[in-house]
């Protein structure tokens, strides 16, 4: 080709663009008869026009992505069906001879993700890879390209994003309503398995040719509170959609469920357009998108119950309405002979404030409000266990059940001022507090760390249903006696007083005669049993350990049959199984111990399977695995068991405080983990490892124990002086080690002046007694023993 | 900024014909495009910029827009999309020849074609366009690698604008052709 003929064709080919299109082809072969090498460039440059990838500014475009590889693990890519900021969407089909398996690979372009953030990105993907449900595309498998850009496989759904599909199929009010339930029972779904979406838009939201709702790329964005501070953007930040984001996130890092609850909100207004009529479909969409988190729907399922109550002419929770609106609502209801009134359309949060004003004009006006009253009472019973229940399982939703913690504890409060000679009312509400108090801080379980709340509420209910008396109250009231032991033992450490306590609770209990054993009474058993078991490891009895666990197993054989046949005849086999390694863990009878800790964990993890992130099975299993690394670290061919250990103490602490960020023991424990770690270390001579892990352990006691000085975490301090007095030992620093011991004394003596020294503690005493007469006299130390 | 001032001195110098004056607008233009431009593909900046975003920006921090003509402007963005080119090729360039360096590129959504460029054959091509016909060179410089408007291109030169899309449509045709089936391998 010389430049004469290349010119020719420029001049020649700008010249066709004057041309109308149509005669374009003509123009052209007249323009070149007889230099057939010229029409065949003409015909090259046309057909090069319509597939010019050039674009105004593009340039740079051009270093973002790196071409697609051939194939991903088994999946040759076909074509590329999406693009996007975060990568592009291939389709990928499966050449292994199973032709139907069609996937979507969507490919996150290199560099996006920050070290820190492809990390997180790869573990996430386990968890998204458990997200199984119907109206979720799901997640196959990922990975790392050789390009270094992560992947994900994931169902491929033949379908057209949410707005397209509407305004293709005009489906009605009703279907859309249906649509949307959909999508918020999915997204519910996820918040319960700890993954939220980041990003929901019409987008994300696939409808297939059938109908049915697919929400892809959930939880794919990532947040940054995985990421130091200072880092590169987010995957979050960039991730935002305009108009769907909630507002937080432009300024904050943490990311909650409440986030979702804005964008499903926006959701809301595209799919289902409020008209000028709609005052309370309008209410739901504001609320939902409340610029303050805290003032949104609490969970996704408050906001779909809301939507079905709204659809189905139900009071809406969203309309902050006076009297009238929800009267009209009632009467309106009854007049066309309703279902009887549910309360779970009425028992939402925001709901309660309007009620309770309510509730004391009932006291006045008579008959009609007595269906109001018993509404009302549901309410309470819906707050206190229901929804904190829901709530509970649901990450990052701290502040709304303190909220509504404080909600409820006004709510009960009123009902047990109304309650006056009602037993049945004054049951009710000592049964709320007990609940209440449970939530809010009742130790060896996950609570919302307010101990002095969970105090006051366990006396109130204690001194309501001893007023009641008798067989009636007798089961609540072992109930509340137990969550009292549990505080004092944990949060005050005064062991004599739970043991009191508990001794008064087994004497109620064998008050009932056996004929009249409920469901309940067993239930109260089993509590009663775990917080005897929780107090003998505390006073450091091993021998009583080792009899309680088989009494709690033994104990199952008496339940009602549905009883035994539930999860928690398993779950008290697995923590029976946890309490006698613990106690193997104790006598230093380490191989034996281990085994009964694996036993509890394949249950722990087998309870788990079937409800994923219940909290109370994850905090049993992270303190499970956490002595089962003490356990097993020391013993020849457990390796792989202790590496096993403490990845699943690690794993189930991170989740639990994904749930609970404001629990102290759960905030300790890290400090247990790392304790352990540093005796590790020190075990293998890598003292100055040693010595910097348990100076951090130290800190985080001393911050646990805070400005009030909290004799959960002094008891703890003593064993972790006492421990890096050992470390600084074997390391022959004889100053540190001199120091720590007498630090740890000074601890000890600080907690017997307040008569708060846990015999776990105490019986540091005479050892340290002892080395620091050595460190005086230039005496040799003896290493101490450490348990616990 | 302080050396404004010297550099709107420079732009008037330089519009009325002194090469020297080029240059040293060239000297002071350069690193500050390429530290923007690095600084976006190491993606520490806006995510969105695009390539005229990036330029737009160097010619504000540089100059005091406000005494200097739209024309003047449009020249400096013109001078300031070659040195963008550069800046991206070279780029593209270091890039190939160490593959295995992990890139932190940066995400561009507004193109969305189906084909990504390989800058290093765009490069060898615009090399033989502009011996065909400069002007279509300049012109893919100002409007592919300078986001330049057509109104923009059409006031440095001298070329209604009809014109200059026509031109463009030209220049994108023959490249994309030129591309698809190099002459030179």
């Amino acid at each position: 080709m010389s430049d004469d003929l290349e010119r020719t064709v420029l001049a020649l080919f700008e010249a066709s663009l004057e041309v109308p299109e149509a005669d374009r082809d003509a123009w052209i072969a007249q323009a070149t008869q007889g230099r057939p090498d010229l029409a065949a460039r003409l015909q090259a440059m046309r057909a090069a026009d319509r597939l010019s990838a050039l674009e105004t500014g593009g340039a740079i475009g051009t270093l973002d992505e790196e071409l697609p590889p051939e194939r991903i693990g088994a999946y040759r890519i076909v074509e590329r069906i999406g693009r996007g900021g975060m990568g592009s969407v291939y389709r990928g089909e499966r050449d292994t001879g199973d032709f139907g398996h069609v996937v979507a690979i969507k490919i996150i372009k290199p560099g996006l993700l920050s070290e820190v953030l492809v990390e997180r990105f790869q573990r996430e993907r386990q968890t998204l890879a458990g997200l199984t449900h119907p109206n979720i595309a799901q997640l196959y498998d990922g990975g790392e390209t050789e390009g270094g850009s992560p992947y994900i496989v994931m169902e491929h759904v033949d379908g057209l994003p949410l707005l397209d599909w509407v305004a293709e199929h005009r489906p009605s009010r009703a279907q859309r309503v249906r649509l949307y339930c959909d999508i918020c029972a999915a997204v519910a779904f996820a918040h319960r398995a700890l993954v939220i979406h980041r990003d929901l838009t019409p987008s994300n939201v696939l409808v297939t040719q059938g109908g049915v709702v697919k929400l892809i790329d959930f939880g794919i964005a990532r947040p940054l509170d995985a990421a130091p501070a200072g880092d590169a953007p987010s995957i979050g930040s960039l991730s935002l959609t305009p108009g769907y984001a909630a507002p937080e996130r432009l300024t904050s890092n943490a990311v909650t469920t409440a986030a979702d609850v804005y964008s499903l909100g926006k959701l809301l207004e595209k799919l289902l357009p409020p008209g000028p009529g709609d005052r309370e479909l309008v209410a739901i969409v504001a609320r939902a998108t409340a610029s303050d988190p805290l003032a949104r729907y609490a969970t996704v399922d408050a906001l779909a119950d809301d939507v079905a109550a709204w659809n189905g002419g139900f009071p809406v929770s969203a309309v902050a309405g006076g009297k009238r609106y929800r009267f009209g609502k009632f009467l309106g209801r009854h007049r066309l002979g309703a279902a009887a009134v549910t309360a779970a359309t009425l028992l939402l949060v925001g709901a309660l404030a309007l009620t309770l004003a309510a509730y004391t004009r009932a006291q006045t006006a008579q008959r009609a409000e007595a269906a109001r009253f018993e509404e009302l009472r549901s309410l309470a019973r819906y707050m206190v266990f229901d929804l904190n229940g829901r709530l509970g399982r649901v990450v990052g939703n701290t502040a709304a059940r303190v909220s509504l913690a404080g909600r409820a504890q006004r709510y009960l409060s009123a009902l047990a001022a109304k309650a006056g000679a009602d037993d049945a009312l004054k049951l009710e509400a000592a049964q709320g507090f007990v609940a209440l108090a449970n939530a809010q801080g009742v130790p060896a379980q996950p609570n919302l760390g307010d101990l002095a709340q969970a105090r006051a509420n366990i006396a109130s209910a204690v001194g309501m249903l001893r007023a009641i008396g008798g067989p009636v109250a007798a089961t609540d009231l072992v109930q509340a006696l137990t969550a009292r032991a549990m505080i004092e033992a944990h949060g005050d450490s005064r062991t004599d007083a739970a043991t009191a306590t508990l001794a008064e609770a087994e004497k109620v209990l064998a008050g009932i005669a056996p004929a009249d054993r409920s469901q309940g009474w067993h239930d109260a058993r089993r509590k009663l049993r775990r917080a005897q078991l929780e107090l003998a490891t505390l006073q450091n009895r091993p021998d009583r350990l080792a009899q309680l666990a088989s009494r709690l197993e033994s104990d199952i054989a008496e339940w009602p049959s549905a009883m035994r046949a539930s999860r928690l005849a398993e779950l008290d086999r697995a923590y029976a199984a946890h309490y006698r390694g613990l106690r193997g863990y104790l006598v230093d009878a380490l191989d034996e111990g281990v085994v009964h800790l694996l036993d509890a964990e394949a249950r722990f993890a087998r309870l788990e399977a079937a409800v994923p992130n219940d909290p109370v099975v994850l905090y049993a299993r992270m303190y499970n695995a956490y002595i089962g690394y003490g356990t097993a670290t020391g013993l020849a061919g457990r390796e792989s068991e202790t590496k096993r250990f403490i990845a699943i103490a690690h794993d189930a602490n991170e989740r639990l405080l994904k749930i609970e960020a404001n629990d102290i023991s759960l905030r300790s424990f890290g400090a247990n983990v790392r304790q352990i770690e540093s005796q590790n270390a020190s075990t293998h001579g890598r003292h100055a490892e040693a010595i910097a892990l348990q100076t951090q352990v130290l800190a985080l006691f001393e911050a646990a124990a805070g400005p009030t000085r909290r004799a959960a975490a002094l008891n703890r301090l003593v064993a972790a002086e006492v421990t890096m007095g050992n470390i600084a030992r074997a390391a022959g620093d004889r100053a540190l080690a001199c120091e720590s011991y007498r630090r740890g004394q000074a601890v000890m003596r600080e907690l017997e002046g307040r008569r708060e020294l846990l015999d776990q503690a105490k019986r540091f005493q005479p050892g340290l007694k002892a080395n620091i007469e050595g460190c005086a006299g230039d005496m040799p130390l003896a290493k101490m023993a450490i348990f616990g | 900024m302080e050396h404004r001032p010297e550099t709107n001195a420079l732009l008037l110098r330089w519009q009325t014909g002194e090469t020297g004056a080029r240059d040293r607008l060239i000297h002071r233009l350069y690193p500050e495009l390429a530290q923007i431009a690095a600084a976006r593909l190491r993606k520490e900046r806006d995510s969105s910029l695009s390539t005229g975003d990036i330029i737009n920006e160097t010619v504000l921090r540089l100059v005091q827009m406000e005494r200097v003509s739209l024309s003047d402007r449009a020249h400096f963005v013109a001078l300031a999309s070659r040195m963008m080119r550069h800046i991206l090729v070279d780029h593209a360039r270091s890039k190939g020849s160490a593959k295995r360096q992990h890139q932190k590129v940066e995400l561009v959504t507004q193109i969305d074609g189906g084909q990504r460029l390989d800058l290093n054959r765009l490069e060898s091509a615009l090399i033989r366009l502009k011996a065909l016909d400069e002007g279509l060179m300049e012109l893919v410089e100002m409007r592919y690698f300078g986001g330049m408007t057509t109104g923009d291109i059409a006031g440095v030169t001298g070329m209604s604008e009809p014109t200059v899309k026509r031109r463009w449509q030209v220049a994108r045709a023959w490249l994309t052709d030129a591309l698809a089936n190099p002459i030179d391998q």
